[in-house]
């Protein structure tokens, strides 16, 4: 089966600066899977959209859709459809015609526009604000009319850009979950950019890790979780992410400059070593414990029953079975 | 906070004032002058509507009037749009930047003497520069400020010279629209002109209109001087325009009187221009948006 | 084309401002009549339009009747242009804060005397029995002397030696007629010499119309159109088209002024009044002077003329009819008729060395005077410079090809009408 979506080799530098946005990148998105996209702003996960969209034009590489080089594809042909960071919607005009703008572009007759709109609007429950103009919505209603649009174009592939990053922490939830499920309808895919891990993991059938244009791993949520292939990712990916210590602090028999990465819940608090506790975090039903190893923290995920107190001397040890390795040079994870 | 208000209004007081004693109150004044026949050696004497009326049979008024509507509805669109144009040329960020959109201002700083001898270069038929190279190809041209069209010409060419202003407001709100709704645009396909109907124009349509408005009222006030000094309004009036007229009347021909009613006239006919295009703008606003 | 002349002295006289930097170079300040009379005080202010040697002379007498009369201070305002002159006159009358003397042309000052703001001559101190009779008709009304005039001069034709040598072409004879001149340019375009160059106005065209035997203005008194519709008039226009062809074109006329172009070498003749001669001085080039060429009617030529009207508001009544007086008398009147720039109106004044110097060119300066004799006047009426603008408006269009001759008759003839009755 060919992928839906997939990039060989992808790179782009920038004309003016000579510097590469984007290097080396080799993906792919299969139908009705969805592919999370994070990393630290300048990673390059916009230009990675803007490549697969159209928008830019690879200086190295190829992106393939549904198996074609898409090189000689202009954008408005492509199966593609962007959903741009503020969904960019033009203050001017209705919902309807925000909806339809691309249509209009395209010199559809106008009957026909009118149906198409109607249609998607029902499908993204925006067909009561039709007649409203963009600064009269939430920020909720804004969302949906940008995925309207681009769902319009029926495509095969979505491209989204911080689509939750305008809403409040209460909405996100809600809208991620019906994102979610109408970006796999249809056996549709997405590349879904964001710069929260919590949310790539969430809403991600695969994660691609991004930093400074390059790949530093793309993997299921759950296997990023589990073993992170470079100390980046295992900084970057879990509440709270990995900490990484030399391995002499912890007495792993290992060479000097090779870092341990423990996961909070793999450190045992109650037997072990001494260790003062620097900083306590509470949150809910459990309590984060930051304890000072040579000067530098190892987080210990404990039962809020647990009664600590920032400055008493707590006995822990590290579950040796879950523990990472990774080069000191390379950051990469030993075997 | 009120204290804060209060010390706002102190502020604006000179302000205010000045305005008062110096736009205002002249202004107060010159429309009293407009009822009546003065002429600035012996005192005014009330005439009424008579003045109008006068003025509405004066073949060099009516002359005028054309002269004007001919000169401002060539150089408002050509001024406008020519500040779009150069704004959409150089909005995006390059290398001689600086250089461009100075060259882009710099007529707009020019004294109007200055200017007025540098177009009296330019239009010279033997020694200026179209006429050097058009002599070269064996045409040659005339004296084109003895022909009426020729004249009035160049008086919208130097209108449009002074296009900087306009066009650093337009390149400043260019600027200001987002990409995103660009690059939106050309995922669907759009080319640079369908992207200027559907995206350019509507989001700049309010700036746009409000510099039209302004370029209403001032574009005569910025060919004033340099007609005065190039074609003093000739030839036959083809260049004469209501506030030369004004000025004519009022002090070259001791008519005050005249003068002031012309004034007069030439603000409420702005007014009434500015006002018919901010209808048409706002309709125009509702047309896009369906 | 005059306008960048014109536009030169604006920025000349901006750069310079109006600080007299040699104060009486020229003009030793001799006690005369005005000058010595009573003890004058006080301030007086005085304003004048001209070109840039005009306005140096004109500073130069101020410094002069400043030296003689050392308890009064003088503000002299020098104008570039005469629309300009004219246009801060009336904003001074309307501000009541006109100044005390100011220097007109006859063709202006009706305007002035009509609305009776300008205090009339008083002839004491001042010999008019003396003066040529011609400007002293100009600045009369009612049989009264309104405004001094200061000088008099006639239309006359520049001739350049040179380029007459060059092109082998024997310099006109003072008696030559209008034939004589059209062989003249005949035979200097034919060696390639631009013939002749002239305004395509009422300072060219009246002269001709009058030489031919027809009248310019309906009525020199009471003047209702200007009429270029008789047979005369017609022929005289006829006469000038025709030298246009063999000299300045209005396509070479919109390239260059007249008189530069003349001042240039360009042109071997020019019509013009006295007033080109301190700028051909000043170019350098060589030139002599000739009559108008006799008509049907002779050589008769046009007036021009400046006088000195004193503001009845005034507060400075003595100091101002003072001045005036010292510009025509020997002191300043010396110093202006030494510029070259005008010819005096005092006929002593006008014999003498200082006006007839036969080491600056012209050589013949006695044409000016000769030609006193059959000088013509146009109206001084309130309304003359309308009518005259909007008769020269047309004859440009006339000259420039782009106005029948038959089309031009009319509308000057509407045209001015409506002028003089407004």
């Amino acid at each position: 089966m060919t992928s839906r979506l997939a990039v060989e080799g992808l790179g782009h530098r920038h004309a003016g600066s000579g510097t590469w946005a984007l290097r080396d990148l080799t993906l792919a998105v299969e139908p009705g899977q969805v592919l999370a996209v994070v990393g630290p702003s300048g990673s390059g996960k916009t230009t990675l959209l803007r490549l697969v969209c159209g928008l830019l034009r690879p200086t190295e590489g190829r992106v393939l859709l549904d198996g074609v080089d898409a090189a000689a594809v202009p954008p408005e042909r492509r199966p593609v459809a962007m959903v741009f960071q503020g969904y960019a919607l033009f203050p001017h005009l209705t919902v309807r015609d925000n909806i339809a703008f691309g249509l209009a572009v395209r010199r559809v007759p106008r009957a026909q526009r009118r149906a198409r709109v109607d249609e998607v609007a029902a499908t993204l429950r925006v067909d009561g604000l039709l007649d409203r103009l963009p600064v009269e919505l939430s920020g909720g209603e804004r969302q949906r009319v940008a995925l309207a649009r681009a769902l319009v174009r029926d495509p095969r592939v979505f491209c989204l850009d911080e689509p939750l990053s305008s809403l409040d922490p209460v909405l996100r939830v809600e809208a991620r979950r019906a994102l979610s499920a109408l970006l796999r309808a249809d056996g549709r895919s997405a590349v879904y950019v964001t710069h929260d891990q919590a949310e790539a993991t969430t809403v991600g059938d695969q994660v691609a890790v991004l930093r400074e244009g390059q790949l530093e791993q793309v993997a299921t949520p759950r296997e990023l979780y589990a073993r992170p292939a470079t100390s980046f990712v295992a900084r970057f990916v879990g509440t709270p992410p990995m900490s990484l210590l030399p391995a002499a602090a912890l007495d792993v028999p290992a060479r000097a400059d090779v870092l341990v990465g423990v996961r909070a819940e793999d450190v045992h608090v109650g037997a072990g070593k001494p260790y003062v506790v620097r900083e306590v975090e509470e949150h809910g039903h459990e309590q984060l414990l930051a304890l000072d190893v040579g000067g530098i923290d190892l987080v210990a995920r404990v039962p809020l029953v647990m009664n600590v107190r920032v400055g008493e001397t707590v006995l822990a040890q590290v579950n040796p079975v879950r523990i990472r390795l990774y080069d000191g040079a390379t950051g990469r994870l030993l075997p | 906070m009120t204290g804060y208000r209060a010390g706002l209004r102190w502020l604006l007081l000179p302000w205010l004032l000045g305005t008062l004693l110096l736009v205002v109150g002249p202004a107060l004044i010159t429309a009293g002058f407009a009822f009546t026949r003065y002429d600035a050696l012996s005192p005014p004497q009330l005439a009424g509507f008579a003045v109008f009326r006068d003025l509405w049979s004066d073949v060099e008024f009516r002359r005028a009037l054309v002269s004007t509507l001919v000169i401002v509805a060539l150089a408002v669109p050509l001024r406008v749009g020519g500040g779009l144009l150069l704004a959409l040329l150089l909005h995006r960020r390059r290398r001689l930047d600086a250089a461009t959109r100075a060259a882009a201002y710099a007529p707009s700083v020019v004294p109007d003497v200055a200017i007025a001898l540098v177009w009296l270069w330019v239009v010279n038929p033997v020694y200026g520069p179209i006429g050097l190279i058009t002599s070269a190809f064996g045409a040659g041209i005339g004296a084109v400020l003895l022909d009426p069209a020729g004249a009035r010409l160049t008086v919208v060419a130097i209108s449009v010279l002074s296009l900087g202003e306009g066009f650093l407001v337009l390149l400043a709100a260019r600027r200001e629209l987002p990409q995103p709704l660009y690059d939106l645009a050309r995922t669907e396909g759009a080319g640079v002109l369908t992207e200027f109907r559907l995206v350019t124009l509507p989001l700049l349509a309010p700036v746009l209109g409000l510099l039209t408005a302004r370029d209403l009222v001032v574009s005569l006030q910025v060919v004033m001087v340099p007609t005065l000094l190039l074609t003093n309004g000739g030839p036959l009036g083809a260049t004469k325009t209501l506030p030369l007229l004004a000025y004519e009347r009022g002090f070259r021909e001791l008519e005050l009187g005249d003068g002031a009613a012309i004034a007069l006239l030439l603000t409420l006919l702005t007014g009434l221009v500015v006002a018919v295009q901010f209808r048409l703008l706002r309709r125009w606003n509702r047309a896009v948006a369906t | 084309m005059r306008r960048t002349a014109l536009l030169m002295t604006v920025l000349l006289a901006a750069a310079c401002g109006h600080g007299a930097d040699d104060p009486t170079a020229a003009g030793q300040p001799s006690p005369t009549q005005a000058g010595s009379s009573a003890a004058l005080s006080g301030s007086l202010r005085i304003q004048a339009a001209g070109g840039e040697g005009e306005l140096k002379a004109l500073q130069e007498v101020v410094a002069a009747f400043e030296a003689a009369n050392p308890r009064l201070t003088v503000d002299f305002t020098g104008v570039a242009e005469q629309g300009d002159h004219l246009a801060k006159l009336t904003a001074g009358f309307a501000a009541g804060n006109a100044p005390d003397a100011f220097l007109l042309n006859y063709r202006r000052v009706g305007a002035f005397l009509e609305r009776q703001v300008v205090d009339p001559v008083r002839t004491s101190g001042v010999d008019v029995a003396d003066f040529y009779k011609a400007p002293v008709e100009a600045f009369s009304r009612g049989g009264t002397l309104q405004c001094l005039p200061q000088n008099a001069s006639s239309s006359v034709v520049y001739v350049n030696e040179t380029l007459f040598a060059k092109a082998g072409v024997p310099l006109p004879s003072a008696d030559w007629t209008a034939d004589d001149l059209l062989k003249t340019a005949g035979a200097l375009a034919a060696k390639g010499v631009e013939s002749i160059a002239f305004e395509p106005g009422t300072r060219t065209v009246a002269p001709f119309v009058w030489s031919a035997g027809g009248e310019y203005v309906d009525s020199t008194d009471r003047p209702t159109r200007i009429t270029l519709g008789s047979p005369e008039a017609r022929s005289a226009l006829e006469l000038l088209t025709q030298l246009q062809r063999s000299g300045f074109d209005a396509r070479q006329r919109a390239a260059e002024d007249p008189q530069d172009a003349f001042g240039a070498g360009h042109v071997a003749m020019l019509v013009d009044s006295r007033r080109a001669v301190p700028g051909l001085r000043k170019a350098g080039v060589a030139f002599d002077v000739r009559p108008l060429p006799k008509g049907a009617a002779g050589s008769v030529s046009l007036l021009a003329s400046d006088g000195w009207c004193v503001s009845k508001a005034s507060k400075n009544l003595d100091a101002a009819h003072a001045f005036a007086a010292f510009t025509v008398g020997d002191g300043g009147g010396t110093v202006l008729a030494e510029s070259g720039r005008s010819v005096p109106v005092s006929k002593a004044l006008a014999q003498s060395p200082a006006f007839l110097a036969a080491h600056k060119a012209p050589e013949t300066a006695q044409v000016f005077l000769d030609s006193i004799g059959t000088l013509r006047r146009l109206p001084n009426v309130a309304n003359q410079n309308e009518a005259e603008g909007a008769a020269d408006d047309l004859l440009e269009q006339y000259f420039a090809g782009k106005l029948p001759l038959a089309e031009l008759v009319q509308e000057v003839d509407r045209a001015t009408a409506a002028a003089y009755a407004g």
